[in-house]
């Protein structure tokens, strides 16, 4: 029990990072970008192939990988968004569009990667179990704990502590007026996109540890595992993620300690039932329409 | 309660999470009064209109009309029972032309023995009939959203800012189709900031402040009231 | 009035004559199934998103639920194929009945749990748990059943009554007050308009239609695992047809589906991976040049579809 519920917490920081990005995102963009579980795989593979090549470490792939899908999402945003935002339905629209893009990403991966699982075997973060409450848990575990708190205070330092964070923070509030007060609307999206992506990626570093295995099709699991996660936590607050995560983890844990075989369910459940019975998550906005 | 008391607000309260926009607002409409409801922005005028149209459910409190319990009911039920109004900021169905607005509501309606044809014409919306209404002006939209309330034929119409962005002369021709469907025998609650508007289509007015009525009687000597005289200038 | 309801006979009676003749000048039956099961998918959306502005995400589960509700009552309660169609239609419409409430939610939230809902059927159903109801991951087999041609012209009566459904909606009382409650609910109500009522009668429309489409799938295919009938990609593929021919219309979502489904078959399915390449930038292309349909280019040319 205790150890479900330790194994629940460093999971759930790690779900955290998983979903922190799609937060972000869409508290900026009011879009659900259905491709993010697919930056998860890129980082992923991303981590296996800098290792298997040249033995780079996971945590060096990590700020790598993050740095290059900050670039990358910043193009794609401004080569895909701006061109939705006027159709008449660009919410309903843009989950199309990001759908087709997550399509696209999978069969790239498939092409260059193949259907077989990759991951990293060798024990880059020591053999021995760290002890925590009693507990004695694999040192990754730990090391993605930690790494997903910086992560977090990270984003927290950005959103809170700096200028671009504090337009970022107005532009989630209300569009409308962050863009009557003279906001650079796409200019300030855009990057929290890039950021929103570049979280997934760091996440997917730190997946060949946390989830077994890399294979291309893991992207549309995530994203509904990372919308459940954020919609517990309250959709659009992104350090409501956390609360999300953490109660995610430690669900899985629990369910895969007592109920294995019902344990895939859980995150669909888990959505359909707060976002019918407590639509505003744990921290409160309307969701609901007349 | 005398007999001719259309509808009875009583004690209605309304609070939003933490923030009580109506505490306990009474009022009568009798029937064939033409009502002004004035206050300054927040007062809870329209949060009032959102409660008696079913919009919101009261808090606490009753809303009777015809001596029937009306507080909670669903709009569509409320206007079967023969309450309509006007929105603010003008709600047509953008994608729907002109005459299908209209056709909307008097289909739907349970009682209604107007027809589309005398509405617009009534509304001088019939040469734009088959115009998509998002493509009317503003003044055009207000109209018809006036239009699709009386394809429902109200006894009691809630009218809700209906002067605010029109022209002194568009000011003249609401407020003469106002006097038209009184002479009708449509009652009236009309929440307005333009005074001289309300001056032309009310008789009698009261003025909300905080989520509280302060002041019942003639719009002249509420313009005299020391209460009324302290929220409008500032205390 | 009088000359609308001709003209939707004459299309009836058009479209019925096209799919009765298709076999003769189009030899791949298999093929012509599929075109009408997702010409009969793309009308179910088009119901609801053309009509309501929901969009579905998770419609695939309605079709899923269908083909077990109706290959469950043929295996364990011995019906009669028709009668077992009939049977996963009821099953789809209680789902959509049980599912109703989702349609509290707005926008992308409404997307998204209709998605989570259809994901969570299927892990339900595929669970190793139930295998002794469901049959488990290892699927469904139907080999007394199986009849291509009965089959075939049981999805051709269908398509047809998907094609009324959606000629009725268009010209009545009932669709006008969808189309009004998707411009803006709150006038819809204050209009006399039950919105909620209306809703979801437009959401078990919706369902019960992908559940007899998927009813009529597994009697034709006869053999198949969960995952064919519960995959999210029959979701996409009906939203997207749909959408790119234009969606509120009768004739757009056709159009969709047979040019983007005979686009993808013309790409071929060998190659899996290069398939889903292909049909992901067909996807985004589409978004991104076209987002409101060719029936809106129509439109703009002052050409009324249909």
């Amino acid at each position: 029990m205790l150890y479900a519920l330790v194994a629940g917490i460093l999971f759930g920081l790690y779900y955290a990072l998983i979903s922190l990005g799609l937060n972000l995102s869409f508290g900026v963009l009011r879009m659900v970008n259905l491709a993010h579980g697919d930056f998860v795989m890129i980082g992923g593979f991303t981590a296996v192939v800098l290792y298997s090549s040249w033995h780079v470490h996971p945590l060096v792939s990590l700020v790598l990988g993050a740095a290059a899908v900050f670039v990358v999402g910043i193009a794609l945003y401004y080569l895909l968004v701006p061109r939705i935002a006027t159709t008449k339905d660009p919410e309903m629209i843009s989950l199309v569009l990001f759908f087709g893009l997550s399509q696209v990403i999978e069969a790239l991966a498939v092409i260059h990667f193949g259907n077989n699982e990759q991951s990293i075997f060798d024990p880059v973060f020591g053999t021995q179990p760290v002890s925590l409450l009693g507990q004695s848990l694999p040192a990754v575990w730990l090391v993605s704990g930690l790494v997903s708190l910086v992560a977090l205070a990270l984003v927290y330092l950005y959103l809170y502590r700096s200028r671009l964070g504090y337009s970022t923070r107005a532009v989630m509030a209300s569009r409308e007026e962050a863009e009557v007060s003279g906001i650079n609307l796409h200019r300030v999206s855009a990057i929290a996109f890039g950021i929103g992506l570049g979280l997934a990626a760091a996440a997917g570093a730190l997946a060949p540890f946390m989830l077994g295995g890399i294979t291309p099709d893991i992207g549309t699991g995530l994203t509904t595992t990372a919308f459940a996660v954020i919609v517990l936590g309250s959709l659009g607050n992104p350090m409501g993620t956390i609360a999300g995560g953490l109660i995610y983890g430690i669900a899985l844990m629990l369910m895969q300690t007592y109920l294995p075989s019902w344990a895939s369910l859980l995150p669909y459940v888990l959505l359909l039932l707060v976002l019918l019975v407590r639509p505003s998550g744990l921290f409160g906005r309307q969701v609901r329409s007349a | 309660m005398s007999s001719d008391v259309m509808l009875q607000v009583a004690a209605v309260e309304k609070s939003f999470g933490g923030f009580q926009a109506l505490r306990g607002v009474s009022l009568d409409v009798a029937q064939g009064q033409a009502l002004g409801l004035v206050g300054p922005n927040g007062s809870g005028k329209t949060t009032l209109i959102n409660v008696i149209s079913g919009i919101y459910r009261p808090s606490a409190g009753h809303v009777r009309f015809l001596g029937r319990q009306i507080g909670g009911l669903t709009s569509d039920r409320v206007s079967h029972l023969g309450i309509n109004r006007t929105f603010q900021v003008p709600k047509p169905f953008g994608s729907l032309t002109v005459r299908q607005n209209v056709d909307v509501a008097l289909s739907h309606s349970r009682r209604s023995r107007r027809k589309a044809e005398d509405i617009l014409a009534f509304l001088d919306l019939a040469a734009m009939q088959d115009r998509e209404a998002s493509s009317l002006n503003t003044a055009q939209q207000k109209l018809l959203d006036l239009g699709r309330a009386l394809a429902t034929d109200p006894r009691m119409l809630l009218v809700d800012e209906l002067g605010a962005g029109l022209s002194p002369a568009d000011l003249d021709i609401v407020a003469a189709k106002l006097n038209a469907l009184r002479q009708e025998g449509i009652t009236m609650l009309v929440v307005e900031h333009l005074l001289g508007f309300l001056a032309k289509v009310t008789d009698d007015v009261i003025v909300m402040n905080a989520g509280q009525e302060i002041f019942y009687g003639k719009l002249e000597a509420a313009a005299e009231d020391p209460k009324v005289v302290e929220v409008f200038l500032g205390g | 009035m009088r000359r609308g309801v001709w003209r939707d006979g004459a299309i009836l009676l058009a479209v019925a004559v096209v799919l009765l003749l298709l076999p003769k000048a189009y030899s791949n039956q298999m093929l012509l199934f599929q075109l009408m099961v997702y010409l009969a998918l793309s009308q179910g959306v088009n119901i609801l998103y053309g009509f309501t502005g929901y969009l579905p995400f998770g419609y695939v589960g309605f079709f899923g639920i269908g083909a077990y509700g109706a290959s469950l009552a043929m295996l364990d309660l011995h019906f009669a194929p028709l009668l077992g169609i009939l049977a996963g239609a009821v099953v789809a419409l209680l789902l959509g009945l049980l599912l109703s409430p989702l349609l509290r939610l707005s926008g992308a939230y409404f997307a998204i749990a209709s998605l989570a809902a259809s994901q969570a059927v299927y892990l339900v159903i595929a669970n190793p748990s139930l295998q002794n109801i469901t049959y488990g991951p290892y699927g469904i087999q139907l080999p007394n059943q199986f009849n291509p041609i009965a089959s075939y012209y049981t999805m051709v009566v269908v398509l047809l009554l998907a094609v009324g459904v959606v000629l009725y909606i268009r010209r009545s009382r009932f669709g006008m007050a969808l189309q009004a409650m998707r411009d803006d609910p709150v006038s819809a109500a204050m209009s006399g308009v039950p919105v909620v009522r209306e809703r979801i009668a437009a959401w078990l429309i919706s369902a019960a239609l992908a559940g007899v489409v998927g009813g009529v799938f597994a009697w034709q295919t006869s053999v198949f695992y969960p995952d064919a009938v519960f995959t999210l990609s029959i979701s996409i593929f009906a939203i997207v047809f749909a959408l790119f021919g234009g969606v509120g219309t009768l004739l757009g979502p056709m159009f969709g589906t047979v040019v983007l489904f005979g686009m993808y078959n013309m790409i071929g399915i060998s190659d899996p991976q290069y398939f889903q390449l292909i049909y992901g930038l067909l996807i985004v292309a589409l978004v991104i040049f076209l987002p409101d349909g060719v029936a809106s280019l129509l439109r703009k040319k002052g050409i009324h579809v249909l």
